[in-house]
């Protein structure tokens, strides 16, 4: 899952990040309009945490443009405005949600859960089941047959986007856009690694995980043909 | 009583007066000239029975009795009367219808009437007429003629018209009262209006505060235009408190949110001691740029509410703008900055040490903020016989000429990513305002050439 910070107050944008990164999102951070947009151009984001408040543009006229530009991934807007009047008019710019800061950390995490949930169709469902695989969306854990694997947040990236586009080919390029921050090295290598990571933790369930040619990686729920 | 119902009566009022006055007028002249008709006729009518009153053969004095009343212009005949006295006093010739009782003793009212005749008005049966009394002399006695006119006629005449004026005049009252009325209605509309207009303003609606029809006539857009006036300046007083409020509020939440987040995200799990201290290090910043924005808050609504106290005393200038720029030496040596800075050797004024400190550290902080890298910025304080003036020049100065004119407001930044990394709310120059004034001074900004910007004030002797 890939998040993108806009947010021009360098603390509340460095423990956002922090706070993030350790629950497995892959971040990047923008500090004015200018640059956010430009990187929302650029890159694919699962979802926008925006501040009102930015140098340059305010958020809502950011928010109002991707929009119009048809761009459909979820917007947080944070701020310190908390009228009903400022309210409206952030959802009205487009915005999926809306936190008045200063905001507890954990319910911007439970925020951003809802509205990743929203965006994959999965409304209420927590669960994501693929053959022998169960991933726990609210508890970013993955089960195999029972059992919690003990897997890194990469891993479990890397997992939750095969497992969402079971049967497809999923290329190097998109796992990399999906998992991986967009300000870190570019190095398919580190997808492979993570991979062979990850089959090495499934055991027996290892062949879930093909390996095609050229293309990419495809995850089958029953790899044997059973 | 309202405004529009005194009006009316007094409308009413002076409108009856100048209304009855001409009315009385023309009625008395139309009476005065009736009466002079009658009085020429009953003139020409006695000439005419004096020249002929001793013309018979026995020269008995006789009265020439017409068959048909006079005829003035009035609409019944007027009906006659007349007698002769001799100088003894006894009738010896009268009208037909007068009978000798009626007949006046009027050497009472008239003791000596004159040979051209004098006129009384008298009552005889039952009406009123209006004699012509002349003296006659025949064959040396005094014969007393006296000639009679109905006055009845001409009083009918008199209260008929009386009674149109009457009526006419009750008929204009009614007129002038719906004038009144109509005319103070008129002048108190305007009046009713803006009231309305005042009491249906909104202060807490977005849209400025102004009212939104404008009267044709000349004096009432003048009063209007000065309303008009007042209501923008309580509206920019009212927008610049509600940006007060949200400044304020976004200044507060801002190092808030920090924090919380620093503190939240620091205890999801165990950390090295190096992690903890980093995460400490920006609490602590968090929390003294809180500390500095509260003092700052509390000084200018100190200033807004003049609970500021001043100890005024005798205080050396000089050496207090030294003191200022000697504590920010640190930092002029990290940005290579120079500061040249012109006085005379000694400037004692009476003033508030602790508040000019204050007024020259934000000014000197605010330079120093702005000053690119290795520049000059250059203090200048002049003594003069009524005023001392601080002034303070550096260039990096990116406002424009509106930006200007803005400075000194609450929570205004020039740019506001700029400010962010420097940790100004925008309030030091509004506090240098609020104490300059409080000092009964006056502050001022200048934007010189290049991108050089000079800062000054000014305080009394």
């Amino acid at each position: 899952m890939k998040i993108l910070i806009v947010e021009d107050e360098r603390p509340t944008s460095t423990f956002l990040k922090r706070g993030l990164t350790e629950e497995g999102y892959s971040v990047d951070t923008a500090e004015t309009a200018t640059e956010a947009d430009e990187m929302v151009f650029v890159n694919r984001y699962d979802l926008v945490i925006l501040d009102v408040m930015l140098p340059g543009a305010d958020g809502l006229t950011l928010c109002r443009r991707w929009r119009e530009r048809g761009m459909s991934c979820p917007v947080l807007l944070l701020t310190g405005r908390d009228a009903v009047r400022d309210r409206v008019a952030g959802l009205d710019a487009g915005a999926d949600d809306y936190l008045v800061k200063p905001f507890a950390f954990e319910e911007l995490l439970a925020r951003l859960r809802a509205l990743l949930r929203r965006r994959t169709g999965e409304l209420f469902e927590q669960e994501l089941v693929v053959g022998p695989l169960t991933l726990d969306h609210s508890r970013r854990e993955v089960k195999c047959r029972g059992e919690v694997l003990d897997i890194t947040p990469r891993e479990y990236s890397i997992l939750e986007v095969l497992m969402q586009r079971v049967g497809q080919v999923v290329s190097r390029t998109l796992l990399w856009e999906s998992v991986w921050e967009t300000q870190s090295e570019p190095n398919s290598n580190v997808v492979d690694v993570n991979v062979g990571y990850l089959r090495k933790k499934l055991g027996d369930d290892s062949s879930m995980i093909k390996t095609i040619r050229g293309a990419g990686y495809r995850l089958e729920a029953h790899p044997d043909g059973n | 009583m309202s405004f529009r119902g005194r009006l009316t009566y007094a409308f009413f009022f002076f409108g009856a007066i100048f209304l009855i006055f001409p009315i009385l007028v023309f009625y008395h002249q139309v009476k005065a000239s009736m009466s002079q008709t009658l009085d020429d006729a009953l003139r020409s009518v006695a000439r005419a029975e004096l020249a002929s009153a001793f013309d018979s053969p026995d020269e008995e004095p006789h009265i020439h009795e017409s068959s048909s009343p006079l005829l003035l212009s009035l609409d019944s005949g007027l009906h006659e009367l007349a007698w002769i006295l001799n100088p003894q006093g006894k009738v010896v010739a009268k009208t037909g219808d007068l009978k000798e009782q009626e007949i006046l003793d009027l050497r009472d009212q008239l003791p000596n009437p004159s040979s051209e005749g004098s006129f009384v008005t008298v009552s005889m049966q039952g009406s009123s007429y209006r004699l012509l009394v002349a003296r006659l002399s025949h064959r040396g006695g005094d014969y007393l003629e006296v000639f009679g006119l109905s006055r009845e006629p001409l009083l009918e005449r008199l209260n008929s018209l009386k009674k149109q004026a009457g009526s006419m005049f009750l008929g204009a009252l009614l007129l002038l009262l719906l004038a009144a009325r109509r005319l103070s209605v008129r002048l108190t509309e305007p009046l009713t209006s803006l009231a309305t207009e005042l009491e249906g303003l909104d202060p807490a609606a977005q849209k400025a505060l102004s009212l939104r029809t404008m009267p044709s006539d000349r004096e009432l857009k003048v009063l209007y235009n000065s309303v008009n006036s007042v209501l923008k300046r309580l509206d920019y007083v009212l927008e610049a408190q509600k940006h007060f409020v949200s400044d304020t509020s976004h200044e507060i939440r801002a190092p808030l949110t920090n924090l919380r987040l620093a503190l939240e995200v620091c205890l999801r799990k165990e950390r090295s001691a190096q992690d903890y201290r980093e995460v400490l290090e920006v609490c602590e910043q968090e929390v003294s740029r809180l500390v500095h924005l509260a003092e700052r808050l509390l000084t200018l609504s100190r200033l807004d509410s003049d609970q500021l106290a001043f100890s005024i005393q005798d205080t050396d200038l000089v050496r207090l703008v030294n003191d200022a720029v000697e504590l920010v030496g640190e930092r002029l040596e990290q940005r290579k900055l120079a500061i040249r800075l012109t006085s005379p050797s000694e400037v004692v004024l009476q003033c508030d040490p602790g508040a000019v400190r204050q007024i020259v550290d934000n000014l000197l902080e605010n330079s120093l903020r702005y000053a690119p890298e290795g520049s000059t910025v250059a203090i200048c304080l002049e003594s003069h016989q009524e005023e001392v003036v601080f002034s303070i020049e550096n260039g990096g100065s990116q406002l424009s000429a509106e930006q200007v004119e803005r400075v000194f407001e609450r929570f205004f930044r020039g740019d506001e990513s700029r400010q962010r990394e420097t940790g100004g709310a925008g309030l030091g120059l509004s506090i240098v305002k609020g104490l300059v004034g409080a000092h009964k001074g006056k502050v001022g900004v200048e934007r010189l050439d290049g991108d050089r910007i000079r800062f000054w004030f000014s305080l009394p002797r």
